[in-house]
C-alpha cells in the first residue's frame, strides 16, 4: 500500500440536480431533528472504528443521503459496527447512531 | 339459626363455580401453550429439575416473594405489608377455610364451595374438633385482607403515602378487576356477619353480626349479601386473564420455571410469555427510571413496556428509548429481567444483521504475550485511560500488548444491545479469534461494555478481567504499591460493571488505596446512570444532558475532590458537566503509584561495578 500521508485526489463528482431525490433525506429529518445540527466537521468519520479498515465515511454517507443520493449508499451503511463512538464526539450532539439506523431504515423501506 | 347439609345446592354458588371453572381450564389452556412453546433447550431443562430441590427451592421463593412480598417490604413497609395482606392473607383463608371443612365433615372430598360459603352451611352454634380456633383465625386473616383494602383504597388516591411518586393508570378492564376484587372481601365480611346473626362466630364477624342484628332484619339479607359475595368471585375470576391480576397466578410459575434454570438469553418465546405476564404492572420501576424523573418521557419505562406488549401496540421509538442501565430490573418485585426483554424484542427492528463485515475478514495475528490489554472502542476516545494503565503494567513488569485501535473490532455489545444478535455474532467471532491468536493467559479490558460482553458473549478459556479486578490483583500480589493521598473522592458505578456485572467492591478497594472514599446518595445497585449509555439510540442530547447534570449534582454533593469512576463512557459523558475533576481508576492508580526504590544489593552491585 502506498503512503497518500492522508491526502489523495477526489473522484469527481457530478452534482446533477435533476437526478436528485430528496424524499429520503426530508423523511430522516423529520424522524431525527438534530441532523439539522450537523456542520460536517468530519469528527464522526474520524473517530469511527469501521473507518480505518474498510474506508467507511459517515460524513460522505450523511452529505450524500442530504444531498439526495441515498440509494448509492446500502453498501456502504454495511460496515458500521454501531459502536457509538460517532455520537459521543459529535460536538453538535446529532445522535448519529439513530441517523445510521433511520438511513438504514428508509433505503430498505 | 340451623344447620344447612354441606350436600345441598344453593343457588348462589352458581356465578362462583362458573368463574372457577373458567379460569382453571383458562390458565391450564394458557400455560401448556407456553410451555409448548419452549425451546428444546428449556423443555429439557423442565423435565431434568422438576423432581430435584430447585423445586423446593422454588416453593420457598413462592412463599417468600409472592405471599410475603419481601422485597416490597424493602422498597416501602406499607406498601409490602397492603400486598402482604391481600397475597399471603387470601392465601390463608383459602387453607383454613379447606382445613375447617375437613375438620367439620371428616372427609376431604368436599365440594369446592363449601369451604368459600362455610358459614352459610354451619351455624354458629354447631361445635366440632378445633371449631373456636377456625373461626378465630377466619376473621382474622379476614381481617388482615381489609386492612390491606384500606391501604390500597389510600394507595389509589394518595399514593405517596406508600412511598411511591408515580404510579400507574389502570385500563377500563384492570379497573372492573379492581372493582371486584375490592368488592369481594367487603361482601365477604357482610355476608358472614349477617349469617352469625345474634349468635356469633368471632370477634370481628360475631360481634359486627351482633350489631346488625340489633336493628336490621338479618334473616333476610343473608341469601342477598351471598350472591354478592359469589357474583364478586365470578367477576374477578372472569376478568383476571386479562387484566393485570394475571400476575397472580403466572408469577408463581414464572418463579417455578427460574428456579428450574431456564435460560432467559436464549431468544425463548414460551419464557418470555411467562416472564412478560409476570408484571403486575405495580409501577415501582418508574420512580427509579431516570428518563421519567430527570427528563419527562413516560412512555418507555417497563410497565409500559409489559403492557405495550401484551396489547401489541409496542413501537419501535419507545423500545429504543431505554437506556438500558438496570436500574428496574433491580427495583422489580418480581424480578424480571427487562433489559432482556427489550434487546429480545428489539430485534423485531434490528436492521444490521445482514451486515458481513468484510474488510474484517484478513485478521492480523496478534502479537505474543501473556496479557493482551483490550481498551476497547471507548477507551481510545480517552486515551489517557490507556496510557495509564500500559504505565501501569511497565511499573508492575506484566508482559502484556495493547490490542490497538488498528487490528480490532468493536466488541459487539452494541449491536446485542440494539437487537442485532447476527451482527453482533460476527463482531464476537472476529474478536474471539483475534485475542486467542496472542495466545494470552488473561484477557484485560478497561470498558465494563467489553467486559460484559467478553464474560458473558465470547465463551473465552481464559479468564477475562476489568481492569479494576486486575489492578487490585496487581496491587495485592504487591506487583504494584500506591501511596495514600488526603484525597476525597466519590465512586460512581458504571450501568454495566455494577448492575450488570456485579463488581461493586473491586473499584473501591483499589481507590481506597488511593484516598478517602466518600459515600454518595446513590451506590452500588442503587446508583445512577450517567445517561451516555449505549443502549439508548433514541435519546437526545437535551434529554441526555438533564440526566448527566442530576447525576453530576448528586455526586458532587458530599463535596469530593475527585469523581472516580471505571468506565471510559461515563468518564466522558459526567466530565461534560462537572466542575470537579473526574477520572478513570486507572489514571487515580498511576497517578498514585509509588515508583519502585532500587533495591539495596542490586545499588550495591551496581556501586561496585562502578569502582
Amino acid at each position: 500500500m502506498t503512503h497518500s500521508f492522508g491526502y489523495s485526489i477526489s473522484q469527481s463528482r457530478e452534482t446533477n440536480w435533476d437526478k436528485l431525490d430528496h424524499r429520503f433525506a426530508d423523511k430522516l429529518l423529520d424522524l431525527e431533528p438534530s441532523v439539522r445540527l450537523c456542520v460536517g466537521c468530519g469528527s464522526c468519520t474520524g473517530t469511527c472504528t469501521a473507518a480505518p479498515r474498510s474506508g467507511f465515511d459517515i460524513r460522505k454517507v450523511h452529505t450524500r443521503f442530504r444531498r439526495g443520493e441515498a440509494g448509492a449508499f446500502v453498501a456502504e451503511l454495511e460496515k458500521c459496527m454501531f459502536c457509538g463512538k460517532c455520537s459521543m464526539v459529535c460536538p453538535r450532539g446529532v445522535n448519529i447512531r439513530n441517523v445510521m439506523d433511520l438511513m438504514k431504515k428508509l433505503i430498505e423501506a | 339459626m340451623s344447620t344447612i347439609p354441606t350436600h345441598t345446592f344453593p343457588l348462589f354458588v352458581v356465578p362462583f363455580l362458573i368463574g372457577l371453572l373458567f379460569i382453571s381450564v383458562w390458565l391450564l389452556f394458557l400455560f401448556l401453550k407456553w410451555i409448548g412453546e419452549l425451546d428444546r433447550n428449556g423443555l429439557v431443562k423442565f423435565g431434568q429439575n422438576i423432581l430435584t430441590k430447585k423445586t423446593l427451592r422454588a416453593i420457598g421463593e413462592v412463599f417468600m416473594e409472592s405471599l410475603l412480598h419481601r422485597k416490597l417490604f424493602r422498597k416501602n413497609p406499607l406498601l409490602g405489608y397492603m400486598h402482604m395482606c391481600f397475597a399471603f392473607g387470601w392465601f390463608m383463608i383459602i387453607l383454613i377455610g379447606k382445613l375447617e371443612v375437613i375438620a367439620y365433615s371428616g372427609k376431604i372430598t368436599a365440594r369446592p364451595y363449601v369451604a368459600i360459603f362455610f358459614k352459610h352451611f354451619v351455624s354458629p352454634e354447631e361445635k366440632f374438633v378445633r371449631s373456636g380456633m377456625y373461626s378465630f383465625l377466619m376473621d382474622f386473616f379476614l381481617l388482615m385482607i381489609l386492612s390491606g383494602l384500606f391501604l390500597a383504597a389510600l394507595k389509589r388516591f394518595r399514593s405517596k403515602t406508600l412511598g411511591m411518586t408515580h404510579t400507574t393508570r389502570h385500563n377500563r378492564i384492570d379497573r372492573w378487576t379492581l372493582a371486584f376484587l375490592w368488592l369481594i372481601f367487603p361482601a365477604r365480611f357482610l355476608a358472614e356477619s349477617i349469617a352469625s346473626g345474634s349468635e356469633g362466630y368471632s370477634f370481628l364477624t360475631g360481634q359486627t353480626g351482633r350489631l346488625l342484628a340489633s336493628f336490621l332484619p338479618v334473616q333476610q339479607m343473608e341469601i342477598p349479601f351471598w350472591w354478592i359475595y359469589s357474583i364478586a368471585l365470578f367477576g374477578f375470576f372472569i376478568l383476571l386473564p386479562f387484566s393485570r391480576y394475571m400476575h397472580i397466578p403466572t408469577e408463581v410459575a414464572y418463579i417455578f420455571l427460574k428456579n428450574w434454570g431456564l435460560d432467559k438469553r436464549r431468544v425463548n418465546r414460551g419464557f418470555t410469555n411467562f416472564e412478560i405476564y409476570s408484571c403486575s404492572r405495580c409501577g415501582v420501576c418508574i420512580d427509579v427510571c431516570q428518563l421519567k424523573t430527570q427528563a419527562g418521557i413516560g412512555t418507555v419505562q417497563a410497565v409500559n413496556f409489559t403492557r405495550d406488549i401484551r396489547s401489541g401496540s409496542l413501537c419501535e421509538e419507545d423500545l429504543k428509548n431505554c437506556l438500558m442501565c438496570g436500574r428496574c430490573n433491580e427495583a422489580c418485585p418480581v424480578g424480571i429481567d427487562i433489559t432482556l426483554q427489550k434487546q429480545m424484542y428489539r430485534g423485531q427492528f434490528a436492521r444490521f444483521d445482514k451486515n458481513e463485515f468484510t474488510y474484517l475478514n484478513t485478521p492480523t495475528p496478534a502479537e505474543q504475550s501473556t496479557v493482551v490489554y483490550f481498551p476497547g472502542c471507548m477507551s481510545s476516545l480517552s486515551p489517557g485511560i490507556e496510557q495509564s494503565m500500559v504505565k501501569i503494567m511497565e511499573q508492575a513488569g506484566e508482559d502484556f500488548k495493547v490490542l490497538g485501535d488498528e487490528q480490532r473490532a468493536c466488541c459487539g455489545r452494541p449491536m446485542l444491545l440494539s437487537g442485532n444478535t447476527e451482527a453482533a455474532q460476527k463482531l464476537i467471532a472476529f474478536n474471539r479469534d483475534f485475542i486467542l491468536s496472542s495466545n494470552a493467559k488473561m484477557l484485560v479490558t478497561s470498558c465494563p461494555i467489553c467486559y460484559k460482553m467478553f464474560r458473558e458473549n465470547y465463551q473465552l478459556p481464559i479468564p477475562v478481567l476489568h481492569h479494576s479486578e486486575y489492578l487490585l490483583q496487581l496491587a495485592e500480589t504487591g506487583k504494584i504499591e500506591m501511596e495514600k493521598q488526603q484525597l476525597r473522592m466519590v465512586y460512581h458505578d458504571p450501568c454495566d460493571l455494577g448492575r450488570g456485572s456485579k463488581i461493586y467492591d473491586q473499584p473501591r478497594q483499589l481507590l481506597q488505596q488511593a484516598g478517602t472514599l466518600v459515600p454518595s446518595n446513590f451506590e452500588r445497585e442503587n446508583a445512577l446512570c450517567c445517561g451516555g449509555s449505549l443502549g439508548n439510540t433514541k435519546i437526545n442530547q437535551a434529554s441526555k444532558d438533564k440526566i448527566t447534570k442530576h447525576l453530576v449534582e448528586e455526586l458532587s454533593a458530599p463535596n469530593p475532590e475527585l469523581l472516580a469512576t471505571a468506565c471510559p463512557v461515563c468518564k466522558r459523558t459526567i466530565a461534560r458537566h462537572s466542575s470537579i475533576k473526574v477520572m478513570d481508576i486507572a489514571e487515580v492508580v498511576a497517578e498514585n503509584i509509588r515508583k519502585k526504590t532500587i533495591q539495596p544489593n542490586v545499588k550495591e552491585e551496581f556501586e561496585s561495578l562502578l569502582k
